[in-house]
């Protein structure tokens, strides 16, 4: 499947806020490409419709900052894959 | 044909309708196909549990048959390959026996059974997760996954090189001084699979996927999250 809005639409912002919002709630795995390099998505700010990554410790973007603060991704410019809740086999 | 036969919906019919139904329930990923005669094992955050075990068979349930025997422990003997099982009869004296951990039946059986779940399958769907595996790989890669069915990629952070395989278990590799040795065999499938086989209940290539990005993205998760088999058992497909 595959989905995407309009950023200058306000009715498929809100659906694609609720659409991401209700993923993560259902477990689904967001991976999110920034520059190249692959992150998962750990939260969803809807106020501010950024992703919120967390950073490879050993990354120097993580090892840069001092109070390691949430990197945040903005979901217009983002392309995101999702994985549903997984099964170990 | 018989005349049920006839009237029997296909797999495919079976999969427009459940598209339709999770579309109107909103949910995002479709559901499972059940398969005759292969348990499905769905994931913990799927919203019905109920289809855990459950396929289309008329035969009763060979797990729960009532035997004169009950196992009181089994465990793994790893140095020797071997499942070592302790059980009693109706004498209550306790018996062990041992047996090999995985023969080449075994691994025959998760091979059928994979052929078989593939009936669940649909074609185009797999041709579409290919195309964006494409996008996600190297050309090199791709043309071993089209031509071998796998390909490798090492992680920076790890040093841990994935074969990452279609319809097979990811095996992660680890290079030594005297050649490479394999860390672990490492299962998951998004959403849920078919039990004793090697198939999960979207297309392999969407496998195949979800392994590749939880590598890149999060590997302590990947590990975390798939299950580890040994290299010598029959579900690690080697």
């Amino acid at each position: 499947m595959k989905f995407s809005f309009d950023p200058s639409n306000p009715d498929e912002v809100d659906r694609a806020r609720a659409a991401i919002l209700d993923m993560l709630k259902r477990g689904y795995m967001l991976f999110v490409d920034c520059d190249g390099t692959l992150h998962r998505v750990t939260n969803f700010d809807p106020s501010k419709n950024e992703y919120v990554v967390r950073l490879d410790k050993r990354s120097k973007a993580y090892k840069d900052s001092k109070d390691h603060p949430e990197h945040r991704i903005p979901a217009a410019k983002s392309k995101v894959t999702a994985v549903a809740p997984t099964a170990g086999g | 044909m018989s005349i049920a036969e006839e009237q029997a919906p296909s797999y495919q019919d079976i999969a427009t309708t459940m598209r339709w139904l999770s579309e109107l329930r909103g949910d995002w990923s479709g559901y499972p196909m059940p398969i005759d005669g292969l348990k499905l094992q769905v994931s913990r955050g799927f919203p019905y549990q109920g289809m855990n075990g459950f396929s289309f068979s008329d035969e009763p349930d060979q797990d729960i048959e009532e035997s004169d025997s009950q196992v009181i422990n089994s465990w793994l003997c790893i140095a020797r390959g071997f499942r070592v099982i302790l059980y009693h009869n109706t004498d209550h004296r306790v018996r062990h026996a041992v047996i090999p951990a995985a023969t080449p039946g075994e691994r025959l059986t998760y091979a059928i059974n994979t052929l078989g779940a593939s009936r669940a399958w649909d074609v185009n769907a797999e041709l579409t997760a290919m195309m964006r595996l494409k996008e996600l790989i190297t050309p090199v890669a791709f043309n071993y996954y089209i031509l071998t069915g796998g390909f490798l990629e090492s992680s920076k952070r790890s040093q841990i090189t994935y074969w990452f395989r279609k319809n097979r278990p990811t095996v992660a590799l680890k290079s030594r001084d005297n050649g490479v040795c394999i860390s672990a065999i490492l299962c998951l499938h998004p959403l849920g699979y078919y039990q004793k086989s090697y198939a999960g209940v979207m297309v392999p290539s969407d496998d195949v996927i979800a392994h590749l990005l939880l590598m890149r993205a999060d590997e302590h998760k990947f590990w975390s999250k798939a299950n580890q088999h040994c290299s010598w058992s029959e579900n690690c497909g080697l």
